[in-house]
């Protein structure tokens, strides 16, 4: 019986695919764009490198000695390779049309001066290659960057910089000219004392994980090349999220059986409504777990994740089936409608995704929900393991989180069916 | 032993009391038909009878087995057909059947031959494959039907199957039902078309406001209604009232009025050509008056005071 109301199910799903592969889209179109932004996989391992011109209109005499200053590549510390060249205007604009650079930054006539003098606005010029997308805006959002430096710097070294002008284009030897500047760095460094505590450590920095096991060691390892993989970190969270809302679509059902009079003639032929029940779990279980192969098969081609400890992953994905078919069952039962549930479910969903890290990585969520909410958060359990799998962490934290999934789906569920019988032999419509 | 037997059934929602005392039997090879309006109680009769609703009190037996002490056995013995379409509209009418025959508990071949029996029977083997939300009214009510059918239940309960098709979709399915009746089948027949309980049903139940007011064959209920004729008076009757006139009140009952007819029957002296004369002399511009012998449709009238389709 129960195989018979399971077939039903998935042949009314496939004849009616659409509302199960949006769930199943959406995750991997998110991860494949974020990670396409974000991954310095993306471009052959970087972002590639990035050619800007640069045009010097300045005529000022420190404009021509930063102009004569040698083009710089980028280091190998970096993201990407930045090449700079020296053009003229017209050159640089031709190139720009030509599509072989991403932005042209014009320092026009007297913008030392003005900057130096503080008098006025200092502007710097830039044209973005319309044919490309994240080149120009990265330039862009570097020379935002330089500008608000030059700004800070502007303000704190106050009439520094006119003294700086003035040694700079003076007459006076060299000898006076190194004094003169060696004073001034002692006046600069002065000023910036109080500073230290706002830039060390700085607000924004990165490391390397220590615990990473090498490539070639460990039994987490296994035989991957690289044990981080931004792609398959966000699927993961991503995949928590969006297999909830299969598992609601897959409870909800019982409310379009309901509503097509199905539940109805079912009951006529049959005493308990159990077995009804316990089916929709099993569908939704059935549904979630061939979501979540296709999820992780998908990524895996797409872009190119390596699993980690596949097993271990697919005992955690069966377990988060069961708590998101029992728990989104629990929730639909209280609802008492579909359109009850359709509007309540929808909020719980993002809630329990965000509250959980799946949206967001835990470390950039405020330490409130990281430290108060996120460990009773379901989502979190399967999406922290999940992770802490796919980053080569040895540990048997995920056999507890499968337990505990295992064990409030299960109880979410009895309770669901306990209430969903309660409500239908009281005669609920949907 | 009736095969069918609803003993004092009740059912009361909140303050509503939507079934009041119904008793019914239903024979084998006999259609009985619950006939009223909407509201009168006849789904919740039905659905008391079916399980779907457990009654306030009353009691239901099957081949003299009760529902509530044998009910896998009494689900077994009935096929429902409710009154709305419930079916999986992805899938084709075939599976449909199978599946619903598998529900009822018969094996993956007998739901196979047995759809396609159905199938041929029902006149729908050539779209069989088609999803059934591709069908017409006519053919989605037809299955609708066959799926009751499956496990070739000795009773049918119909739940107005007729309800929003075509006259020619109708009277197939009528047919089909005189068929099963033919090869023994009880069926209860809830409707509220008054030709198709005249045409159709052996026994007919006059239900309203949840109370079977009369049973029995089409010539019994006629007879229920009084043996006297009825007369058909057609005028001006906007603002008339009738029970203020001289002597109206004491010579007849008014069985219905609109502003153009008045029908009545005859109270004490059922003579005819007295009555004419008494109608014809009415203090209101008379056009026309008809002698009729009461249908089942002024039984209704005189049993509930309106007709069906109010």
């Amino acid at each position: 019986m129960l195989l018979t109301l399971l077939a039903k199910d998935i042949r009314r799903a496939a004849r009616n695919p659409v509302r199960w592969l949006i769930p199943l889209a959406i995750p991997i179109l998110i991860t494949a764009l974020i990670g396409i932004a974000f991954s310095p996989r993306s471009g052959g391992g970087t972002l590639g490198t990035i050619r800007i011109a640069v045009v010097d209109e300045d005529t000022g005499q420190l404009g021509q000695f930063l102009g004569n200053m040698p083009p710089r590549p980028g280091g190998d510390d970096m993201p990407f390779q930045l090449e700079t060249r020296l053009l003229s205007r017209e050159a640089a604009l031709r190139e720009v049309n030509n599509n072989e650079i991403a932005a042209v930054i014009i320092i026009p006539d007297g913008f030392l001066d003005a900057w130096l003098r503080r008098d006025g606005t200092a502007t710097i010029e830039v044209i973005k290659n319309p044919a490309q997308a994240i080149h120009p805006a990265i330039v862009e959002e570097g020379v935002t960057t330089l500008a608000t430096l030059m700004h800070a710097a502007s303000q704190i070294l106050g009439d520094d910089l006119l003294a700086w002008r003035g040694l700079l284009e003076g007459d006076a030897d060299l000898a006076t000219r190194v004094l003169r500047a060696a004073d001034l760095l002692k006046q600069a460094g002065e000023r910036l004392e109080p500073l230290r505590d706002y830039l060390s450590p700085p607000l924004v920095t990165w490391h390397q994980r220590e615990d990473l096991p090498a490539a070639d060691s460990g039994e987490s390892a296994g035989e991957s090349t690289d044990p981080f993989n931004l792609f398959g970190y966000l699927l993961i969270g991503m995949a928590a999220m969006f297999l909830l809302y299969m598992a609601d679509n897959a409870m909800r059902d019982l409310y379009r059986e309901l509503e097509h009079h199905t539940l109805a003639r079912y009951q006529t032929l049959h005493a308990g409504l159990g077995v009804m029940l316990a089916s929709k779990v099993l569908f939704a279980v059935v549904m979630l777990l061939t979501g979540a192969a296709i999820l992780f098969l998908g990524g895996s081609l797409a872009f190119s994740i390596h699993w980690e400890r596949p097993l271990v992953l697919t005992a955690l994905t069966l377990s988060y089936a069961l708590f998101a078919a029992g728990f989104l069952g629990l929730v639909a039962a209280l609802a008492g409608s579909e359109r009850r549930a359709d509007r309540f479910n929808n909020i719980l969903v993002i809630t329990l995704a965000l509250a959980g890290g799946c949206m967001f990585p835990p470390d950039g969520l405020p330490a409130f929900i990281r430290e108060g909410i996120m460990p009773w958060m379901p989502t979190a359990w399967y999406a922290m393991s999940a992770r802490g799998i796919q980053l080569g962490v040895v540990s048997t934290e995920w056999i507890s989180a499968v337990v505990r999934l295992a064990g409030v789906g299960a109880l979410t569920a009895a309770l669901a069916a306990t209430l969903f019988h309660r409500r239908l032999s009281r005669g609920i419509r949907a | 032993m009736s095969l069918l037997r609803a003993r004092d059934l009740s059912k009361r929602f909140g303050e509503l009391k939507a079934v009041d005392g119904v008793s019914l039997t239903v024979e084998s090879g006999e259609i009985y038909g619950l006939l009223g309006p909407n509201g009168a109680g006849k789904t919740t009769t039905l659905s008391m009878i079916c399980g779907l609703l457990a009654p306030d009190s009353g009691e239901v037996r099957i081949d003299g087995k009760s529902f509530h002490e044998h009910p896998g056995e009494v689900r077994r013995a009935m096929g429902v057909v409710p009154q709305e379409i419930a079916l999986y509209k992805e899938m084709s009418g075939r599976e449909n059947l199978e599946f619903w025959g598998r529900i009822a508990g018969i094996s993956r071949r007998d739901a196979r031959t047995r759809a396609a029996e159905l199938l041929d029977a029902l006149g729908l083997a050539d779209r069989a494959d088609d999803p059934v939300k591709n069908y017409s009214g006519g053919m989605q009510r037809r299955i609708n039907l066959g799926c009751a059918l499956m496990h070739r239940p000795r009773l049918l309960l119909l739940d107005e199957p007729t309800v929003g098709i075509d006259p020619q979709a109708r009277a197939n399915i009528l047919d089909f039902i005189r068929g099963l009746v033919a090869d023994g089948m009880g069926v209860l027949y809830t409707t509220h078309y008054l030709e198709e309980a005249e045409t159709l049903c052996h026994r007919i139940g006059i239900i309203d406001h949840g109370r079977l007011l009369a049973e029995g064959t089409l010539e019994e209920l006629k007879r229920h209604g009084g043996e006297t004729d009825l007369f058909a008076v057609e005028g001006d009757f906007n603002g008339a009232d009738p029970a203020a006139w001289d002597g109206f009140a004491e010579a007849f009952r008014i069985i219905q009025q609109t502003e153009r007819s008045l029908t009545v029957a005859p109270l004490g002296d059922p003579d005819p050509a007295r009555c004419l004369k008494a109608l014809l002399n009415l203090p209101v511009r008379v056009e026309n008056v008809t002698v009729k012998r009461p249908s089942l449709n002024e039984t209704f009238l005189r049993l509930t005071g309106r007709e069906l389709r109010e």
